[in-house]
């Protein structure tokens, strides 16, 4: 498992930090003894933003020149990652804060509060972004493959509803009720056979798979999210009492980054089962469309096919039917067809745009 | 004690037999076919009808393995203990395959659409086991 996923170097996660950055440089200021001008916490943001993105930018480079996809899954990269997220941050809020107004810079603090929040959020921003871009890929790829088995349903039952309907209107034989039996017999065995098939069609099922550009709707609660973690790393490393001695010593700034690590650590941990219990297996995610399906078409469609097959049949097997009942059985048969067949449209209506003729079930 | 049932023909009392199912098209179809072949039928559309109907005493349960009011499992319950726990069962259904609720002595299983043969010959099965008194 990638201990930084692919998202940290995505530039939806770049801007989604920008709310929670902003929020965070406030509060290091404001913990850091300084009055802070909303002016000057977002031109102090926009600065540390744009440091981390060159950083963010440089570790992009690097990983696609080594080849690297999927994320970062060395412990020692992602702690040079963010290490380097810390100082770019803590560097640029330093320079806002001397040049912009006019203050100490505060480097040490500024860039040891950083590194912390960095490895926190960006394990857990990016591993919820992953997350909830996989949670899509599944939606997106059940609704394929509840279409592709809708089509083929319809293709399997439609045309020999239509033909029995058409046949029916006509006032048929006995031999001709007998053969519409057998072939809607048929087809429902067809349609029943589909749905308990998981064989759809992979290039279908990955048509609308997304892109890596689309933003999850949980992309923005992840970003949120991260605030009230940062606000909680921001308090632990800059408001502790006699914070400047625990910094002056190179006992304190390893204790900070062994405390970074172990967050960090404990982070992984606690994601890892959240997303390998949201990993459904395709196979697993087909059948359970297929199940799903199937008991929506059960009563209202394949039922009706079959007790209008039954019913021909029986009917054809009549020796001597009663004068009237033959019409009148005949009539439910066909409202029955009808039925199917309305419900059959409606039941198996694509989630994206009608494609040619399986469209029409044909 | 036991008592043997046989087919409709050639006896003075025709034994009763209960088709519940909720599409009607079928319930007219069993209906007819069986009337035809002598047996009296009581039909039912749901699990409550279909215990209620059993009630009054029948040879024989014809049942859908899908109802509105209940599950198969509480439809054969029903009518078991309406008409006798030993009342036999045929159970019509839309799947492929047998539920696992039909299993043990005087069940049988037939997938629709079935024919007119299949479906006087597991009547005519089932109506032959004999059956003890409750």
């Amino acid at each position: 498992m990638a201990i930084v996923s692919a998202w940290l170097t995505s530039y939806w996660t770049w801007l989604i930090l920008f709310a929670p950055t902003f929020l965070v440089v406030v509060l290091q200021e404001q913990a850091l003894g300084a009055r802070t001008s909303w002016g000057f916490a977002a031109a102090s943001t926009l600065i540390q933003q744009l440091a981390a993105g060159v950083i963010t930018l440089a570790v992009a480079l690097w990983l696609r020149r080594r080849g690297v996809h999927g994320g970062v899954s060395s412990l020692t990269a992602a702690i040079l990652i963010c290490v380097a997220l810390g100082i770019a941050r803590g560097v640029g809020g330093g320079l806002a804060a001397e040049l912009l107004a006019n203050r100490e810079p505060q480097f040490s603090a500024r860039i040891i509060s950083w590194i912390v929040i960095s490895f926190v959020w960006m394990m857990l921003v990016s591993a919820l972004l992953s997350t909830a871009q996989r949670r899509w890929e599944l939606r997106s790829t059940g609704r394929s493959v509840r279409d592709e088995l809708g089509a083929r349903v319809r293709a399997a039952l439609m045309p020999t509803i239509d033909r029995a309907l058409a046949a029916l209107s006509a006032s048929p034989s006995v031999a001709t009720c007998g053969a519409l039996s057998e072939r809607l017999g048929a087809a429902s065995e067809r349609a029943g056979a589909i749905l308990t098939s998981t064989d759809v069609a992979p290039e279908s099922a990955g048509e609308r798979l997304p892109t890596r550009g689309r933003i999850p709707a949980g992309a923005l609660i992840a970003g949120a999210g991260v605030v009230a973690l940062a606000a909680v790393g921001v308090a632990i490393v800059v408001s502790v009492p006699a914070v400047e001695g625990f910094l002056a010593n190179g006992w304190g700034i390893r204790t900070a980054m062994y405390f970074a690590l172990v967050v960090g650590l404990a982070t992984a941990v606690l994601l890892a089962p959240m997303r390998g219990a949201r990993e459904v297996p395709p196979d697993a995610t087909i059948g359970e469309v297929a199940k799903d399906l199937e008991s929506q078409l059960h009563g209202p469609v394949l039922g009706r096919v079959s007790a209008a097959a039954m019913a021909l049949s029986f009917h054809a097997h009549e020796q001597h039917p009663a004068p009237d009942s033959p019409e009148q059985l005949l009539t439910t048969v066909r409202e029955h067809l009808a039925a199917a067949s309305a419900d059959l449209v409606a039941l198996t209506r694509t989630t994206a745009a009608p494609r040619g003729r399986e469209a029409r079930g044909e | 004690v036991s008592d043997e049932v046989g087919s409709a023909a050639g006896r003075s009392v025709p034994p009763r037999i209960l088709v519940a199912d909720d599409d009607a098209l079928i319930r007219l179809v069993v209906r007819r076919t069986l009337e035809r072949e002598g047996y009296e039928v009581v039909d039912a559309q749901d699990v409550n009808s279909a215990a209620e109907a059993a009630r009054t005493g029948i040879a024989l349960a014809v049942l859908d393995a899908h109802m509105p009011g209940g599950t198969l499992a509480s439809t054969i319950a029903g009518v078991r203990e309406a008409a006798g726990h030993d009342t036999p069962i045929l159970v019509l259904s839309g799947d492929r395959i047998a539920p696992p609720e039909v299993s043990g002595p005087a069940m049988a299983f037939l997938a629709k659409p079935a024919s007119v043969a299949e479906l006087l010959e597991a009547v005519d099965t089932l109506l032959r086991l004999p059956r003890t008194r409750d």
